[in-house]
């Protein structure tokens, strides 16, 4: 990957940062895309049926506007050459804005780099149909994600117009980009970015501060994420090791930090959090860097101490279920997060509170073919930590009582 | 034989049916509609891309592709080209969805137990509707 080089049209400085208004051309943007540009893009769920981004493939070949793309790169990783007023020059950017487009752009790059090599090998492509170009080469478009409806559209469009594709990359395009800003800038950047464009449900705004944050807390710190890609919650509440924790499990269980409740994600939660209104910023504040620190300290440290029942942590109704209790207690007794969750990690080292036999016994004894085990579980776990947390003063508190929980 | 494998190789020999030369060049020879053409093309074109997809993630033994996408094309042909010779949607359709549930429920590589392939049995499907006489 090399430099991408922009011309600047306008700057805007903004406390430490600037933001610079440039062009530069489809070409030098696709070719120097960082290599994991769309780490995160099936996380946010690529809109496969979005016809505007269908129909993008027209808009590149005619040459039409596509608009402009939002950058944020590091002081590092941007420079103005020989001190240039009108050159940035720039490596390893994120994308704040315009990542579908993107997607599709560089699928299109890709497939028309594919077709200009078949053409070089001296492929016919007189005559394919959609279903015949499918036929011999969706096993190829297939790695680059690509399609045969595409590959038919470039196909057409060399045919009818027999112009090279080089001048269709020469295309230029608008970008905004930010330098110099922190890493919480740059995920406050990006709340009010989606937050301008439609309303951000919290889930998604936790997603995108996690997406964000994660790389940067996870360097120092032995937490690995699993996403639901890689894994279904249920196979991961099977197979979980020390350290790993679901994606899906850990929104949820900060979404029941805040509801001071267990919180599960099902269809209802989602209807839900659709219909409530949440301040962006406000949730950015409490939801910033130091907070997703002190989560994952207390993740790492509630694992360990729970080390010999591995599995526990893997299910969605014990996170929930603590993360419930925590809320709670946390608003009964005002105090700061940091402060709370050392607290409880400091008493559940040196006691049996968790009393793990305990717990086992009344998991084997439930029937599961008369209750709902999962609303079991989480009512369960958030009553029991409750009770702990209501008596982590008391030196009488030895463990708890999972019998009197389970009731 | 991973389990999902039991159903999963059923998907792709309905899907290969659907999409032999043969079938698609005559039923196309016989349209007469253009925009009805374009439309046919793109979509068993994207069918087809989806079945070479599923071969491809067979063969490097990863998740399938047979979730929301699929079976929303699956539909969208069936609607629009009902007279179409070779159309299993009803089979495509029901192991879609058993196989994204074992999915959701083993994983992918989770074996079967015991010496089973998928040549030991076949996979029957009712054409008609299954009588149910009242208890009372």
């Amino acid at each position: 990957m090399g430099k991408m080089n922009l011309h600047i049209l306008s700057e805007k400085p903004e406390n430490s940062s600037t933001c610079y208004l440039c062009k530069t051309t489809l070409e030098e943007y696709l070719s120097n895309l960082p290599e994991h540009y769309d780490q995160y893009e099936i996380q946010r769920s690529i809109d496969n049926h979005n016809r505007y981004l269908d129909r993008l493939i027209d808009t590149v070949l005619n040459q039409g506007h596509i608009p402009p793309i939002v950058l944020v790169v590091d002081k590092e990783n941007s420079q103005k050459p020989n001190n240039s007023n009108d050159c940035l020059q720039m490596q390893n950017f994120n994308i704040l804005d315009g990542l579908q487009r993107t997607y599709r752009l560089k699928i299109i790059w890709d497939t028309v780099i594919l077709f200009q090599e078949y053409l070089k090998k001296g492929k016919e492509f007189d005559n394919e149909s959609p279903f015949s170009l499918s036929k011999k080469y969706s096993k190829y478009l297939y790695q680059i994600n690509s399609s045969s409806n595409l590959l038919y559209a470039i196909v057409n469009f060399h045919q009818k117009n027999g112009q090279s594709f080089e001048k269709i990359f020469k295309n230029e395009q608008w970008f905004e980009v930010w330098t110099n800003l922190s890493v919480k800038e740059q995920v406050d950047k990006m709340l009010i970015l989606n937050a301008g464009h439609k309303q951000v449900q919290p889930a998604h705004q936790l997603e995108l501060l996690f997406l964000n944050l994660i790389p940067y807390l996870q360097e120092s710190k032995q937490l690995t994420l699993v996403r639901e890609k890689d894994k279904t919650p249920l196979v991961h509440s099977r197979e979980r090791k020390y350290g790993q924790f679901h994606f899906s499990h850990v929104i949820s269980a900060i979404l029941s930090f805040i509801k001071a409740e267990p919180v599960a994600t099902n269809s209802y939660l989602v209807e839900k959090l659709q219909k409530e209104q949440y301040d962006s910023e406000k949730l950015a504040d409490f939801f910033g860097y130091s907070f997703f620190e002190e989560l994952i300290t207390f993740l790492l440290n509630l694992d360990e101490v729970s080390k010999e029942n591995e599995i526990w942590l893997g299910k969605e109704s014990t996170l929930i279920g603590i993360f419930g209790a925590l809320g709670f207690y946390r608003k009964q007794k005002h105090i700061p997060i940091k402060t709370l969750f050392e607290k409880v990690i400091d008493k559940l080292k040196t006691t049996n509170l968790l009393n793990f036999k305990s717990y086992n016994q009344e998991i084997k004894s439930l029937d599961a073919s008369k209750k709902n085990i999962g609303a079991v579980y989480r009512k369960a776990v958030f009553s029991g930590f409750k009770d702990f947390l209501m008596n982590i003063d008391n030196d009488n508190y030895t463990s708890i009582s999972w019998h009197e929980h389970f009731k | 034989m991973c389990k999902l494998d039991v159903l999963y190789d059923n998907l792709i020999s309905f899907l290969e049916n659907m999409l032999q030369d043969t079938i698609v060049e005559s039923y196309l020879a016989n349209m007469g509609n253009e925009t009805a053409k374009t439309q046919f093309e793109s979509l068993i074109s994207r069918i087809n891309d989806m079945l070479e997809e599923n071969r491809v993630l067979k063969t490097q033994q990863d998740k399938p592709r047979i979730a929301n996408e699929f079976i929303g094309k699956i539909d969208n042909f069936a609607s629009q080209f009902s007279d179409y010779p070779v159309l299993p949607i009803k089979q495509l359709k029901s192991i879609a969805v058993v196989v994204n549930q074992i999915l959701d429920l083993t994983g992918i590589g989770n074996d079967v137990e015991g010496d089973i392939e998928p040549d030991d049995f076949e996979l029957v499907f009712n054409d008609k509707e299954i009588p149910h006489t009242p208890f009372f």
